[in-house]
């Protein structure tokens, strides 16, 4: 019952211009299923969240696009509305406020909103909404280190990386420290192992 | 009255040819039928108008007309010789009037000769059945039945205005009328029967009918063809203004599903707030919260007024809603 051609004209669409919107989807681990989609949004400038990427698993039902998709962060985030435990978003657009004229695109550009303008009125994630009230200085310090901590792009899918390296014969801490030189550039990181 | 009898079996048949004849009839003899219509209507309108400015300079009970009469006699003549033609198509049709149209000819083009004045009129609407006629002939044979057809509308009015002129000439033959009305039937159908029983019996009427004369026969064919002229042009326009706007409000695919709007999609305007859809996404958000997608408020109970609009059967409906969608636009 999913919309099929919907979805995939969504893709194409949203994938034209990653590069000025800063929101893309993939399908889920390269897989075919077009109801599990993997969104990816950079954390908005000016914020705790700027130079983060983050990782959104997006399901969608099968009512589509006349029921939400369903989001998750897959990335740890500390904001008031969104669950710093499971990643899960309170956000009015996933949930009653959806129409069918939104979009998978429209959604994660909401999510970046959400990420520059918090709702502690409203919170996911209590514990996060109190500090955001009572002590800005330190949810922000918080917020940053998260970003730093869990949403680099280099950090974004390292292991994948390590291990591709180490298979091609390179030993693992050599590979880990490269990476890490080249900010998680895998082609950077090859062509210095080779050249080493 | 035996050989009314016999005119009148004879013009069953007919008839009923002619409903056969009419099945067949295609849309592009509608579209020249309609093109003809028009231009007859124009045309009429123009003589109707010179013709009250010659009455009225012209005292009531003057007698010798001072038009050119050799041209009006030409034509009346003209006219007689067509009409005994027509009636020879008839006559091969159904052989048994051809002595009715015989009779009938000589006293009615009598009648023509006698007053030339008002016989202008009746010539003019002449002028398009002989037009109609000489046209069928030229070309193929059901082409020449349609042809015949269009004749015998066209030929309605033209009988109807001589038979008032006959009722006006107080010195001419009254009854001059009736034979003619029997010799008629010539590739006619119930319509123009029905309907020249009207001036017989409303004997001041000198002129065809008009579109919104209240004694006009219902079933007159050429209403709603004429109608139909000015509400496709205003589409077109609309469609055109349309184009303009394209870019801007009308999305060409519905912004649900992302497949293509067809033009029942395109003229859909379900909401106020402008949001378009095609019906399929529109009627399954219905069947659901009901809430439009772009404003995310309810839609109206009764599906955009359609029904309301409408009254009649659902594409009538339909059309009326998105008319009205069309001209809100502009």
């Amino acid at each position: 019952m999913l919309d099929v051609s919907r979805v995939q004209k969504e893709l194409a669409e949203c994938n034209r211009d990653t590069a000025i919107s800063g929101v893309s989807i993939a399908l889920h681990d390269g897989g075919s299923d077009l109801s599990r989609l993997s969104g990816t949004i950079s954390g908005p400038v000016a914020t705790p969240y700027e130079g983060g990427t983050f990782q959104i698993d997006i399901r969608l039902p099968s009512g589509y696009p006349f029921e939400p998709p369903k989001m998750q962060f897959v990335t740890k985030v500390w904001h008031p509305n969104i669950s710093s435990q499971n990643g899960a978003i309170c956000l009015d657009i996933l949930k009653d406020q959806w129409s069918p004229a939104l979009t998978l695109k429209t959604a994660l550009l909401s999510l970046q909103a959400l990420l520059s303008a918090p709702e502690p009125d409203d919170p996911q994630d209590a514990v996060v909404a109190q500090q955001y009230l009572r002590d800005h200085q330190t949810f922000m310090a918080t917020a940053r280190y998260w970003t730093e901590a869990f949403a680099r792009r280099s950090s974004v899918g390292i292991e994948e990386k390590v291990q591709k390296l180490v298979e091609m014969g390179f030993p693992e801490d050599l590979v880990r420290n490269t990476l890490e030189s080249v900010n998680g550039d895998e082609n950077q990181a090859l062509e210095m192992l080779c050249s080493s | 009255m035996g050989s009314d009898a016999v005119a009148d079996d004879a013009y069953l048949t007919a008839m009923s040819r002619d409903v056969a004849r009419k099945k067949r009839t295609n849309r592009s003899a509608k579209l020249k039928q309609c093109k003809l219509d028009a231009r007859r209507e124009q045309w009429l309108s123009q003589v109707r108008n010179k013709d009250c400015v010659v009455t009225s300079r012209r005292p009531p009970a003057a007698s010798p007309p001072r038009h050119p009469v050799p041209s009006e006699k030409s034509n009346g003549r003209l006219k007689e010789e067509e009409q005994k033609e027509e009636h020879r198509v008839v006559a091969e049709r159904d052989g048994s009037i051809s002595n009715d149209s015989e009779d009938g000819s000589p006293t009615h083009g009598s009648t023509m000769n006698g007053c030339p004045n008002d016989s202008v009129k009746s010539l003019s609407s002449y002028g398009s059945s002989s037009r109609s006629i000489s046209d069928a002939e030229e070309e193929e044979d059901d082409c020449e039945e349609r042809g015949d057809e269009k004749g015998g509308m066209d030929d309605w009015e033209a009988f109807a205005d001589a038979l008032s002129v006959v009722d006006e000439q107080p010195n001419s033959n009254p009854v001059a009328g009736n034979p003619d009305s029997k010799s008629i039937p010539c590739g006619m159908d119930k319509d123009c029967h029905e309907g020249l029983a009207k001036p017989v019996a409303k004997p001041m009427v000198p002129r065809a009918w008009r579109p919104d004369d209240a004694s006009r026969p219902q079933s007159l064919p050429n209403l709603s063809k004429q109608r139909s002229l000015p509400v496709s042009t205003e589409r077109r326009l609309a469609a055109a203004g349309c184009a303009q706007h394209g870019i801007l409000s009308t999305p060409s695919s519905c912004p649900i599903c992302y497949e293509d709007l067809d033009p029942t999609d395109s003229s859909f305007l379900p909401c106020n707030c402008g949001f378009r859809l095609c019906l399929f996404c529109h009627k399954r958000i219905l069947e659901a919260d009901g809430r439009c997608p772009g404003c995310r408020k309810q839609y109206a109970p009764v599906a955009g007024g359609e029904v309301r609009i409408g009254g009649g059967g659902q594409p009538f409906a339909l059309h009326l809603s998105r008319s009205c969608s069309m001209s809100s636009r502009t």
